[in-house]
């Protein structure tokens, strides 16, 4: 399936990487440098999944998830954070955050996460529209 | 009566007693002597007239004897006519005449009468006489002679021998009568002498038991009343109502008593409460020795240089004997050779100076353990001696010391740490970079691409960058614990799991002995894994390729005074060279491990010491390595390191 993703990291060879992974698999991806450019791209759009980096200048990665929230509740948030600083990741998760990525050199976990997420998402919106149609 | 003389008697002052006493007898003596003086004079009287009446006697006799003398003298004139006969008669006459004076002197009244009578008589012979003589001297001698033959006179003496009769009668009446009043007299002597001395002697009888009575009875009560009571320490003086010496003896004694007693009472109070005070003082000195001997500080005194005292923990400090009587000589031999001199000499100047000083020394034990020592000494005064007086305090700072040492050492790596972390965390970004961007190139090639292994080489040295920031990053990151009592064997036997790969490639064997002890140990499990991974798989590493064995135990063992664990893993590698194991647990040291970022040693260094544990190394070349690590079983406090 083809998702809308929106990936905010400030590191170019980076986001340039994730960016380029996803697209293979037939995903729409938008790379953002920050936290205040994804929030207001999604002012105009909202994507089915955002990968948000923990540590950005301008927002963190937790205050871009708090607006997110605030914007859209099905919206999901995945973070990615260094190695060292899974705690405060885990902090995130239980603010809202689906999963937290830890980024490794050769970013063989950004895929699997990614789709087990979006699948996630599947799931929840067939529960949401059957049980509508249930209420209807 | 008696008892108001004896009361008056008592009041009287004892030399009065005594004058009076003494003057009783005195008296009773003179009237006796004068009545036997008296009696003595009457009798003298009495031989007096005794004498007189012998005297009469004696005259009379001799006034007959002239008489006869002159009857005699005037025959034999009568006879011869001659003068010269005559003479007799007239001396005779004389003679009588003279007595006849004398006798008159003598005799009484009525005597003197009846001498007149004698007198008469004698006038009447010697009247005639005289006649006759003249009528001879006439020439008529024939009445003369007729005057003889008649015998007139003798009848004249005849009546003159009468009445001596009569005289001598009387006379003899009156010396018997003389003879009766003197014998009188003597009895009545003798009754007056043995009568005063009795009544003499009976008064000083009475006088003396006066004066017993007066005098030494009570004296004699007084002291039996003050040695009767053996008891007692103080009796009771009972007094006497007088107004003598004896009765303000008695009151003095009484008071004298009374004051005694209540010395004595007090005395008695004070010895109580001085008892009490030296239970009080032995009370406390034990305390104060008890607080002494077992304080957890040396504490010691010198006089002057000298040592005098050490208390128990001082002596254990030297790591003497602490029941041992103290040695100077043994317990400054314990003070390490590099320090002895300054130790003495840093002290003779404040001893010399009289101001108190502090140093650090070390003891040297027996069996070769150092303690550090923070020795303070300062003079008190109150002691009267010429040299001053010093009290001391020793304190075993070594594990202060060491704790200082390892602080110092702990900020530094944790100063290299921070460094090296914001290093790591700067590199991470640019490595993942690289490695996620060298990650797609390679998903680009073709699998029989020639440039994939190329650009693998890329992403795989990447990776051990990456590796080595995240080990920085996991040195330097503030360790906190998450405590949890586990088994320690579970925990290695996870271990060789994780392992397992690596021992079965190089035929290694694990051989744990753990089961005498009681392995549960309180810890963050998750970093004992960390450590007992780093350290077996170094040990892995040392292990030749032979199937050697690696031999881990686990002992209790107490160390600095806590319980513990002690692991020992033990390999039989090639071992480390003595000049290289004390760099063993430096960061960054590397003994040419061939994946090693030489944090490994480091990081297990952390983790165990923020358990407050200790982690050391022995090594042998040739023979293996040793690496011991001790844990205390609880953790008291938590130690967040960063």
């Amino acid at each position: 399936m083809q998702a809308s993703i929106y990936v905010a990291d400030d590191e170019p060879a980076l986001l340039n990487a994730i960016v380029k992974r996803l697209s293979k698999g037939q995903h729409k991806v938008r790379a953002f440098k920050s936290g205040d450019e994804l929030l207001a791209a999604v002012e105009q759009d909202i994507p089915d999944l955002v990968l948000v980096d923990m540590k950005m200048p301008g927002k963190t990665g937790i205050e871009t998830l708090a607006a997110l929230r605030a914007k859209s509740r099905d919206v999901v948030v995945i973070l990615l954070t260094a190695y060292g600083t899974v705690e405060e990741a885990v902090e995130a998760m239980k603010l809202g955050a689906y999963d937290f990525i830890i980024k490794t050199v050769d970013l063989q976990l950004v895929e699997p996460v990614v789709n087990r997420a979006l699948e996630h998402a599947l799931r929840r919106q067939v529960a949401d529209v059957a049980k509508d149609k249930a209420d209807h | 009566m008696y008892k108001r003389i004896a009361g008056l008697f008592n009041n009287l002052p004892i030399l009065h007693k005594l004058l009076l006493i003494s003057t009783i007898p005195l008296v009773s003596l003179i009237l006796a002597s004068v009545l036997i003086y008296i009696k003595v004079q009457n009798i003298s009287h009495d031989e007096e007239r005794l004498n007189n009446t012998y005297l009469i006697q004696e005259a009379t006799a001799q006034y007959m004897k002239l008489m006869v003398d002159m009857e005699t003298g005037f025959r034999g004139y009568v006879l011869t006519e001659d003068a010269r006969d005559f003479t007799p008669y007239q001396n005779a006459l004389k003679n009588l005449r003279e007595i006849e004076h004398n006798l008159e002197k003598r005799l009484s009244g009525d005597q003197q009468q009846k001498l007149k009578d004698a007198e008469v008589i004698v006038n009447r012979f010697v009247t005639e006489k005289e006649e006759l003589v003249r009528d001879i001297q006439a020439g008529r001698k024939s009445l003369a002679i007729q005057y003889i033959k008649e015998g007139r006179g003798r009848v004249l003496m005849s009546d003159f021998r009468d009445w001596m009769a009569q005289l001598e009668k009387f006379e003899q009446q009156s010396a018997s009568d003389e003879f009766a009043q003197m014998s009188l007299d003597r009895t009545s002597v003798l009754l007056a002498i043995l009568g005063g001395g009795l009544f003499t002697f009976g008064l000083m009888i009475g006088a003396l038991f006066l004066i017993a009575r007066s005098i030494a009875i009570p004296l004699a009560n007084l002291s039996k009343a003050v040695g009767a009571s053996t008891g007692e320490l103080c009796p009771v003086i009972p007094v006497l109502d007088r107004k003598d010496e004896i009765g303000g003896l008695t009151r003095v004694m009484r008071e004298m008593s009374h004051q005694v007693r209540e010395h004595l009472d007090h005395v008695v109070r004070s010895e109580a409460s001085l008892r009490i005070l030296n239970q009080e003082l032995a009370a406390s000195e034990s305390r104060y020795r008890g607080l002494v001997d077992h304080a957890p500080i040396g504490i010691f005194m010198t006089k002057g240089m000298q040592l005098t005292f050490s208390n128990r923990h001082n002596q254990v400090l030297a790591g003497l004997d602490p029941d041992k009587p103290i040695d100077p000589v043994t317990l400054r031999a314990r003070i390490h050779s590099e320090d002895l001199d300054r130790v003495t000499s840093d002290f003779s100047r404040a001893v010399a100076a009289g101001r108190q000083c502090e140093m650090i020394f070390r003891f040297v034990h027996a069996d070769g353990g150092v303690l550090t020592i923070l020795s303070r000494r300062v003079p008190i005064s109150g002691f009267d001696s010429p040299a001053p007086i010093y009290v001391g305090f020793n304190i075993d700072i070594t594990a202060l010391h060491t704790l200082q040492l390892r602080l110092s050492r702990t900020e530094k790596l944790a100063t290299l740490g921070q460094v090296a972390a914001g290093i790591a965390h700067e590199l991470r970004n640019p490595l993942v970079g690289i490695g996620s961007t060298a990650s797609l190139l390679l998903d680009d090639f073709e699998p029989s691409d020639p440039r994939r292994a190329e650009v693998d080489v890329i992403l795989q040295e990447t990776k051990r960058l990456d590796r080595i920031v995240n080990q920085i990053v996991d040195y330097a990151k503030p360790r906190g614990l998450a405590l949890d009592r586990f088994v320690l064997s579970d925990l290695i036997n996870d271990v060789i799991k994780v392992l397992s790969g690596q021992l079965e490639a190089k035929h290694i064997k694990i051989r744990a002995s753990l089961s005498a002890v009681d392995d549960h140990l309180y810890a963050d499990r998750d970093q004992i894994k960390q450590v007992l991974i780093n350290v077996i798989d170094n040990a892995i590493d040392a292990s030749p390729m032979d199937g050697s064995v690696i031999e881990i135990t686990a002992n209790e063992l107490f160390h600095h005074e806590q319980p513990g664990i002690t692991m020992r893993i033990r390999d039989a590698g090639k071992g480390i060279p003595p000049e290289v194991l004390p760099r063993i647990f430096e960061p960054f040291f590397t003994s040419g491990k061939r994946h090693g970022t030489g944090l490994g040693m480091a990081i297990c260094k952390n983790i165990i010491e923020s358990h407050h544990g200790d982690i050391h190394l022995t090594s042998e070349v040739g023979t293996g390595t040793t690496v011991s690590i001790w844990m205390p079983l609880s953790q008291d406090t938590q130690l967040v390191k960063g």
